[in-house]
């Protein structure tokens, strides 16, 4: 176990049915097993539980001040944990990693409601988890799921239209460039898809995904969608999110935040600082937060 | 495999042993790169890990000291001159967990240069592995600070109290006293008295490593070389997060070591 300097404690472990996963959990040294959620952080691309630009470590540490325990971890054959052996898809070996994890984490913490937080690829399992399991209570989402509105290709194409270069390459081979932007709006996926026994697919269509978001936000799910600025070609304007799920958007239990001035990455230590506060700040509104006064007390 | 933390407090690091194929006595240590290399290059120290484990020895990945899942804030690491604190607890963790009474370090870039170091300082490192190692700080920081990967955060920012401003390079910080430190890295590092080593290439340029060769060949080092055409493990390739695995190099260290 290691104790850092101002509080947080941090242990190495190993789960799952194959004990074949690694993570480390972060608590604060006075937080009692069970007081309040616990939070997984999960694999962000297939960069390994430290998170781009440290940013999982980070993160775990401040939360850990704030009361919030988390496990950051590496899902099977990334980071240092190896493939599994008893899945067939990737999808399916995400999802029984997660599930192992909670179990885990109950069984050696006590805790009963769990927060996923993931970016990118790991904000889609991140939700999956929450759509998949109704112990997960509530979910961070960065820069996630994008889905083109009329106004994201408008603001795809109107840049383009004022370059030379455009024009060039519209004049010499406009089959080109058509099958270039067709290419950017097939980045989002075709609407023909269902669940399949793992929950929802890793880039689920439009209308399930609308579907999906109903079905959690129903269960009382709270979900914190946050976009950078850092991926235009996926998500270029602010109300992007609000224009692809206008129903859902309404709903009080998503909470979202639109962060411009941030990549996808968060290299930004003013980004990462930034992001920290929104996170703490959703976590308190959502009641995931133990308030301190004197002794932690139990939300 | 096995993840634990050494070191004492509040200096505390995060290793990860694997253990030899079948009984053996001998240890290897590596050391990885700094930054954003060392997120690139993760998989692929893992994977060199296990092979040179299967290949017969006690190994031990750490992370150094602000760094990965290791005590301390990121702008306290980063300076060689520290990291060399690290080395020698993990070599004598190393050594105390598998009773081996010497052991190979095994360095990528930045790696390299501190892994020299302490082949240098010490009596028990019988092998020394230079991947792709930093011999000259100051073309070092050149790259780290080239205007396309340095932000100035505000969170940062010393400039108004007239001090040197902390920088971030590629989303990791650069403080004064780092630069001060990496800077200072010069060929000097490589001089004798080192152990029989192995220099791995997998840059492009074939002359790239020509100064250190030619100081290292002066000095009378025991050098064998390997030169792939790589990956270099240390650059994302595309948007992923990864570079490709270096298969060449990962064998090349495994068979020389054995």
């Amino acid at each position: 176990m290691s104790l850092g300097r101002r509080g947080w404690r941090e242990r190495p472990v190993q789960f799952g049915r194959q004990g074949s996963l690694h993570g480390i959990v972060t608590r604060d040294a006075g937080v009692p097993d069970g007081a309040a959620p616990f939070m997984l952080l999960l694999n962000a691309g297939v960069i390994h539980r430290v998170g781009p630009n440290r940013l999982g470590v980070e993160l775990a540490r401040k939360l850990a001040l704030e009361g919030v325990s988390t496990l950051r971890f590496d899902l099977s054959g990334l980071g240092d944990s190896a493939p599994r052996s008893d899945t067939t898809s990737i999808d399916e070996a995400f999802a029984l990693d997660v599930r192992e994890a909670i179990d885990f984490v109950r069984e050696a913490y006590g805790a009963e409601r769990f927060v996923t937080l993931g970016l990118c690829s790991g904000g889609r399992e991140a939700f999956r988890a929450a759509y998949r399991d109704p112990r997960v209570v509530g979910a961070v989402l960065i820069d996630p799921y994008s889905y083109p509105t009329w106004t994201y290709v408008l603001r795809y194409i109107r840049p383009r239209l004022t370059r030379a270069s455009s024009w060039r390459t519209a004049a010499l081979g406009w089959r080109l460039h058509v099958a270039s932007v067709g290419s950017s709006l097939r980045r989002h996926p075709a609407p023909e898809a269902e669940p399949d026994a793992d929950g929802l697919p890793e880039r689920p269509p439009r209308p399930l995904m609308q579907r999906a978001l109903a079905e959690v936000l129903a269960r009382g799910t709270e979900l914190f969608f946050i976009y950078t600025g850092g991926r235009p070609e996926y998500y270029n304007y602010e109300h992007q999110l609000r224009d692809t799920f206008p129903s859902a958007f309404a709903h009080p239990g998503l909470r979202y935040r639109y962060m411009p001035e941030a990549d996808h990455t968060f290299s930004s230590e003013d980004a990462r600082r930034e992001l920290f506060r929104h996170v703490v700040a959703w976590l308190d509104e959502s009641g995931f937060i133990a308030r301190r006064a004197g002794a932690l007390q139990s939300t | 495999m096995s993840i634990f933390h050494f070191g004492t407090s509040p200096r505390e690091l995060l290793g990860i042993y694997e253990p030899p194929h079948g009984r053996s006595t001998r240890g290897a240590v590596l050391c990885n790169p700094w930054g954003r290399e060392y997120l690139i290059a993760h998989k692929s120290l893992r994977f060199l890990a296990g092979i040179v484990a299967d290949a017969g020895f006690h190994v031990l990945r750490f992370d150094w000291y602000g760094s990965g899942d290791s005590s301390g804030e990121a702008h306290e690491g980063g300076e060689p001159g520290s990291w060399m604190t690290d080395l020698n607890v993990a070599i004598d963790e190393l050594k105390a967990m598998s009773q081996v009474s010497s052991v190979t370090l095994i360095g990528l870039r930045l790696g390299a240069t501190v892994a020299a170091m302490g082949a240098r300082e010490r009596d028990d490192v019988e092998k020394l592995v230079l991947w792709d190692p930093v011999y000259d700080g100051k073309q070092y920081l050149g790259q780290l600070c080239h205007p396309l990967n340095v932000m100035y955060p505000k969170a940062y920012d010393q400039l108004a109290s007239g001090e040197e401003p902390t920088i971030a390079s590629l989303g990791f910080p650069l403080t004064p006293a780092m630069r001060r430190s990496i800077g200072r890295v010069s060929l000097d590092v490589f001089d004798p008295p080192l152990p029989p080593t192995m220099l791995v290439s997998t840059v492009r340029d074939p002359h790239r490593y020509d100064p250190l060769r030619a100081r290292m060949s002066a000095g009378g080092v025991d050098l064998s070389e390997a030169r792939t055409d790589g990956p270099m493990t240390w650059i994302e390739e595309g948007d992923l997060g990864a570079s490709g695995m270096p298969v060449n190099a990962l064998r090349a260290v495994a068979q020389w070591m054995q």
